[in-house]
């Protein structure tokens, strides 16, 4: 690590990450993909970010790693990684901060990777240009990281190209390269989605181990609420650029119609439920470009009352580390 | 060879499609010069092809909803093709109620092309973004010679209103509709010419789950309404199991095992079954999570495709091919250990 890095020294206050009232823009900010969001993630942590396509969960992620695409900007808020500012920060240390101190992984592991260059040369430029090792030393550290991530044969697999990979041993590599220089915060946005679900299964897995073996804080971005389950201490549901409610892994106890509504449109589990029909949520979630004064699931909600439509309503504790974003909760 | 004869006594449930011992072969793709070489000896080297279907038997008996589960290269969605002719077998043969499709005059394929009808998994990608809805929606029509304009109009109305469309979005581009708007619309296409037999690919897979329950509710009220008969192809087991009557498990193109919904967790099903089972949720045992991968359909392992990853595996598993054994009058099973 960089000895003139400033993070490289413990910061005072437990908190990994805290996001303030983010909000993430396109056009100039005529339309927000995320409209002011907080929540927070405590090192070792492993939360889950659930939403929609359009809900804004992948926004979020971006603008944590400083990777918005071309037109999106961040508007209000702040986002603070161990008690920095990241605002504050300029474009060297920002690119600092990535791969020592967040790593991510991205949904489609194969855009991921550079088709060009063999897998080793990938994870081994990690530890040549950030650690300054010697490029022996980085193919050794390099094979070391791939056994790690339980590709079978390290050796044969740094050789080859990423396209003689199949779907869930190069989302290995992906999680590898996230994890190469043991940061904090691992972001992974939708790991799993593009993956047959036994495979998904091992990636879970293996991002659960890595993270409890090297005390790392996860961000779990998934539409799939299930895989949650085991996996999540803390999950957060977002619709439509805000986050409605905070609740636990499994689901067990949902407060918020969305979620309620999202869980009820689910297929049971075949050993819980028999078959029969789905309840699904009426409706479509708002366009980014939509603006209303009220609650924005209100439209589709089956709890709605008058308030609904002209107030948003506030993020309530129902207990601690329960939040809740509705009218009418608590009853 | 992977099925018992069909079964006897049945004759009132004369199956609706049959596949008898089909295989389905590719090619990969070996660059120009190799494929100059085949042109030249003018016949296809099955030696170094690759086989997604590798010989199965199955029914879809009329009225059921029979469910496809298997992962990516499983051959599920080569076998959903074969079953409506958008692939030809290389060898055994697929019947249409009781007729080898080979046999087929152009004529009598045009009509069972009507009565079979293909559900592709990406909407947007499945629709012709020249035409509208109705245009879409029309097309099966215009091709069966089938009805007047006004009729058509008509038709397309009632097929959009069947689906939970409005009828003024007709003269709508596909671009115009969300993607599960899209799907009701390709769904209304498949019906059109009120088919007999719907093979869906992964209808749901490319939707929200919001939405996506609101396409199988669609699905099962349409082919109760309609006494469709349907094949649903997907990888995902929670949604298999909630729509269909039967369950056929492939893997490594191979069936693994044909079951009754009804028997789910009842019997000793087959280890892949059981695998696929606990990877719905992350809340399963480690023990229970598959290791390794799939096979590589170039290169299948020895005897019978699960054996590199199957906790039960014996020396018998990675010497002798399966076969599929009937354990019970209505589930046949492919494994060693359970035969």
């Amino acid at each position: 690590m960089p000895e003139n890095d400033p993070l490289s020294r413990p910061a005072p206050r437990d908190v990994l990450v805290k996001v303030k009232n983010l909000s993430v823009g396109f056009a100039r900010g005529e339309i927000l993909a995320v409209k002011g969001i907080d929540f927070e993630l405590l090192p070792g942590e492993v939360v889950g970010l659930v939403g929609e396509s359009g809900s804004g969960k992948s926004m979020t992620a971006l603008s944590l790693m400083g990777l918005l695409p071309h037109g999106a900007t961040q508007g209000s808020g702040s986002i603070f990684f161990k008690g920095r500012d990241l605002a504050g920060l300029g474009k060297k240390e920002r690119r600092e901060l990535c791969g020592d101190h967040m790593g991510m992984v991205f949904q489609e592991p194969l855009t991921a990777l550079n088709p060009v260059l063999t897998i080793g040369e990938q994870v081994s430029e990690i530890f040549r240009l950030r650690r300054g090792m010697r490029k022996a030393q980085a193919n050794k550290a390099a094979l070391a990281l791939l056994g790690q991530v339980g590709l079978p044969n390290p050796a044969e697999a740094a050789k080859s190209y990423p396209h003689r990979f199949s779907g869930g041993m190069r989302q290995r590599v992906v999680i590898a390269m996230a994890l190469a220089l043991d940061p904090e915060l691992v972001i992974a946005d939708e790991p799993t989605t593009a993956l047959d679900p036994t495979i998904a299964a091992q990636i879970v897995w293996l991002l659960r181990d890595m993270a409890e073996r090297r005390q790392t804080g996860v961000l779990f971005i998934t539409h799939n609420l299930r895989i949650l389950a085991g996996l999540a201490q803390r999950v957060l549901v977002m619709y439509a650029g805000i986050l409605v409610e905070q609740t636990m892994g499994d689901f067990s106890d949902p407060l918020h119609p969305y979620t309620m509504g999202l869980l009820k449109a689910l297929p049971p589990n075949p050993s819980e439920g028999q078959a029969g029909k789905l309840t699904p949520i009426p409706g479509q979630p708002p366009s980014p470009s939509d603006r209303f004064p009220g609650c924005p699931f209100q439209p589709r909600c089956p709890e709605t009352i008058d308030l609904c439509q002209n107030a948003l309503p506030p993020m309530a504790q129902v207990s601690p580390g329960r939040l809740v974003r509705c009218h009418r909760r608590p009853r | 060879m992977n099925a018992p004869a069909p079964p006897k006594g049945l004759a009132g449930e004369a199956p609706i499609l049959a596949l008898r011992s089909v295989r389905k072969y590719f090619m990969p793709s070996q660059g120009l010069a190799s494929e100059i070489a085949s042109l030249w000896r003018k016949k296809r080297d099955v030696a170094g092809s690759v086989q997604a279907v590798k010989g199965l038997d199955l029914e879809v008996k009329p009225g059921e909803i029979l469910g496809l589960v298997g992962e990516s290269g499983s051959g599920k969605s080569t076998l959903g093709r074969l079953m409506c002719r958008l692939h030809e077998p290389d060898q055994g043969q697929v019947l249409y109620e009781g007729r080898d499709l080979a046999l087929f005059s152009k004529a009598e394929l045009k009509g069972f092309r009507a009565k079979v009808q293909f559900m592709f998994q990406d909407p947007a990608s499945s629709l012709n973004p020249r035409l509208t809805a109705r245009s879409a929606l029309t097309e099966g029509l215009t091709i069966h010679k089938l009805g007047t304009r006004a009729e058509k109009n008509l038709k397309v109305n009632l097929l959009m209103e069947e689906v939970g469309l409005s009828a003024d979005l007709a003269s709508r581009y596909p671009h115009q509709f969300s993607g599960g708007q899209r799907q009701r619309l390709c769904l209304a296409r498949a019906l059109s010419l009120d088919p007999k037999l719907l093979i869906a690919d992964e209808p749901a897979s490319a939707l929200d789950v919001s939405i996506q329950a609101q396409i199988i509710n669609l699905l099962l009220s349409l082919k109760e309404r309609r006494g469709l008969t349907m094949v649903l192809i997907s990888h995902d087991l929670a949604l298999v199991c909630l729509m269909a009557d039967r369950l056929a498990v492939m893997y490594g193109g191979l069936l693994m095992e044909v079951f009754p919904r009804s028997l789910l967790g009842k019997v000793d099903h087959h280890p892949y079954v059981k695998a696929l089972w606990a990877s719905i949720d992350s809340t399963s045992k480690s023990d229970l999570i598959l290791e390794g991968e799939p096979p590589d359909p170039q290169n299948p392992p020895p005897g019978c495709p699960f054996n590199p990853r199957c906790p039960e595996a014996e020396d018998i598993c990675r010497e002798r091919e399966i076969r599929m054994i009937r354990l019970e009058p209505d589930r046949s099973c492919a494994c060693h250990r359970r035969a």
